[in-house]
């Protein structure tokens, strides 16, 4: 199964973002479990900063406490393990909870330096005061807090802030971000890969086998698609040889065939020698229509090339009429005029021959065969025949079929020349059953705007 | 009437001259275009059949200056060719009919029978098919023998189909032919003239048929054996 590259490599970021999270867990799980003592000053120093936070400055530039409430419940849960006060520049208290944990002298060093820590036992208990200057709001402060103990794991509340500070905040959007670049680096660089397939996708027998863009491609791939467009230029060369063979071998069938054609002709009528004429004139066309069928193949036609389908039909209604004729058919036209379609005039008047043709020869004698031209850009043959079975309209395009393969008639290949040249305009070869029996076939061309 | 006939394979250019002498042709035989141009110089034919590929070059170009010298001569293209384009190609450089190899003899015959038919053409004097003959100056038309007497519009409209025997003939193809500038036929006249005169061949028992194409106009043939 195919996965996409930009999802295998974000699963790969993410496989390996996660292991990097993992190892930070346990390097900073590491780190502080050596270090008791620093992470119990962390714990101080983390509850300082809390308290210092809540300190707001009024518009008098004067300073008040206003804690929130989370922050206070720490200290009414817990009046025995944890206290606060804050002073202001003039020794003012701006803010205090349970300072009875630890004698009042404590709570202050005269002169003391900007941060201070120190261990106090009270009643056989190990209280830890840690005291630091701090500045809000231009005023300095001295915010002192005091812990006996841990018992609302205030530490676990500095792990988890030391896990967000250095993993989530400066972690996560880095590999974000480098998700985003890949993905974005992958999508880009494979563009022009896109574009080759693309490419590689319209090449055909019809379409012609032209070499794959290479511009932009990363090397990486490059060296597949040149070795796919080395391929291409072979096949291309067989091809074409193949196609050059067919026409020449129809082409130099030709006179030998004409001679041959001569000599019966100088034979006395009747008998096996009407039979080999008909043989004769049945290989005739065989022959034609192999190099019909062999410049049908390379047509393409050009985009800007118009022709007025309702003139082109009527002359060859005009020009099969006496054939029609002589087979006891008769021919009919209809026609909206003025219908300018896009596409080759002569590729598509030796389709319409080709359609009627087929239809000249599956019609029984006596009924009429209807070419209709009507808008826009509609052309269709439409016979009284026995019809085609749904399961046979797939096959009769193709080439050699034959309803009846015993019919030396028909060459098998009248249908498919004029689906080759419906798909050189863009379009194919419609069949559908014709109300009160019958076959029609019809080619939808584009009409010709703004002519 | 004398047919030039210009084709290089022997076999081919021998059998064609004998088929074409046997349907009433005097046939000059060129191999290529520098004797095709020896002949065209001294004898000009009536009708030129042409093979487009020959050993000395193409014989569109011998058509193309033979146009350009201002030559009327129906010209015949047979090609081998037969491309998707090649008709449009041979006709725009001056063909008057093209056939696509192989073409049977008699089937030449009957093309260059049909440019000569033309108006100003050899055979223009006296048009014939099955037992029904036209003479283009008298403008006398007769049935087995037995002289038809047609109006004008009818002997018109016979003329035209005549010398477009075996091609179907445009509705307006006639109509220009028959009918002056300052004429204005009904939508329903032709028609009527085509009925008409498609009774009084019948009676007079010509064995020749016109046949309607619905959405195109008319085609005389001989009518087909029962």
């Amino acid at each position: 199964m195919s996965r996409s590259l930009v999802t295998t490599l974000i699963r790969r970021l993410l496989l390996v973002g996660g292991l990097l999270t993992l190892l930070n867990i346990v390097f900073v799980t590491a780190y502080y479990s050596s270090d008791p003592e620093g992470l119990r000053r962390e714990k101080v120093s983390h509850q300082i900063d809390r308290l210092a936070e809540a300190l707001r400055a009024g518009p008098d530039g004067s300073l008040t406490f206003e804690p929130s409430s989370r922050l206070i419940q720490t200290f009414t849960r817990y009046p025995e393990a944890y206290a606060f006060r804050i002073l202001d520049g003039a020794g003012r208290v701006l803010g205090e909870a349970n300072t009875m944990l630890v004698p009042a002298e404590r709570w202050s060093v005269p002169n003391g330096p900007d941060a201070w820590w120190s261990d106090v036992e009270v009643n056989g208990r190990s209280v830890l005061v840690g005291s630091r200057r701090v500045l809000v709001a231009g005023e300095a402060v001295r915010v002192a807090f005091a812990a006996a103990g841990d018992p609302s794991n205030l530490l676990l509340f500095v792990y988890f802030d030391e896990l967000f500070v250095h993993v989530i905040v400066s972690l996560l959007p880095f590999a974000i971000c480098l998700m985003i670049v890949n993905a974005v680096t992958v999508r880009q660089s494979l563009r022009s890969l896109v574009h080759a397939a693309d490419a590689a996708r319209k090449a055909g027998p019809s379409h012609g086998i032209a070499a794959l863009p290479t511009r932009g491609l990363p090397t990486e791939v490059l060296i597949l698609v040149e070795a796919i467009n080395d391929a291409l230029r072979r096949l291309s060369d067989a091809l074409e040889a193949e196609r050059a063979f067919t026409a020449e071998a129809a082409h130099a069938l030709r006179t030998p065939l004409a001679v041959l054609s001569a000599r019966i002709e100088k034979l006395p009528q009747g008998g096996e020698v009407d039979a080999v004429r008909s043989d004769i004139a049945a290989l005739r066309r065989l022959v034609n229509q192999l190099l019909s069928a062999a410049q049908a193949d390379t047509l393409v036609v050009d985009p800007a090339r118009q022709c007025d389908l309702s003139s082109v039909a009527e002359a060859v209604v005009g020009a099969m009429a006496p054939l029609a004729i002589r087979e006891g058919r008769i021919l009919a036209f209809e026609a909206r005029p003025g219908t300018i379609v896009r596409g080759d005039a002569d590729a598509i008047a030796h389709a319409l021959r080709n359609l009627i043709e087929n239809a000249l020869r599956f019609s029984p004698e006596n009924t009429e065969v209807l070419v209709q031209v009507s808008g826009p850009g509609q052309l269709a043959v439409l016979d009284r025949g026995p019809g085609i079975p749904e399961e046979q309209k797939p096959l009769v395009i193709k080439r050699f079929w034959r309803a009846r393969p015993s019919d030396l008639g028909g060459t098998g290949l009248g249908l498919a020349i004029v689906q080759r040249i419906a798909e050189a305009h863009g379009t194919t070869l419609g069949i559908s059953d014709r109300e009160g029996g019958g076959t029609v076939f019809s080619l939808a061309f584009s009409p010709h705007r703004g002519g | 009437m004398k047919l030039l006939l210009i084709e290089d394979v022997p076999p081919l250019a021998q059998l064609t001259r004998e088929a074409l002498e046997t349907e009433g042709f005097t046939v000059d035989h060129a191999p290529n275009l520098e004797s095709a141009r020896a002949i065209l110089s001294v004898a000009p034919p009536d009708v030129i059949v042409l093979d487009l590929g020959l050993p000395d070059g193409d014989g569109l170009d011998l058509l193309h200056g033979l146009r350009n010298e201002g030559s009327a001569i129906p010209v015949l293209v047979v090609t081998a060719r037969a491309g998707l384009n090649d008709r449009v190609d041979g006709l725009d450089r001056g063909a008057d009919d093209y056939i696509v190899k192989p073409a049977a003899p008699a089937e030449i015959a009957a093309r260059c029978r049909a440019l000569l038919r033309r108006p100003g053409g050899l055979l223009g004097r006296r048009l014939q098919l099955g037992n029904l003959a036209f003479d283009t100056t008298s403008r006398h038309v007769t049935a087995a023998g037995r002289p038809l007497s047609l109006a004008r519009r009818e002997i018109d409209v016979l003329e035209v189909l005549l010398r477009k025997l075996g091609q179907s003939v445009p509705r307006r193809v006639i109509e220009d032919a028959i009918y002056t500038l300052d004429e204005a036929p009904g939508p329903n006249a032709l028609e009527a003239s085509v009925s008409r005169l498609r009774r009084q061949l019948a009676e007079a028992g010509a064995n020749v048929e016109i046949h309607t194409i619905r959405g195109i106009g008319y085609l005389l043939t001989e009518a087909r054996r029962r």
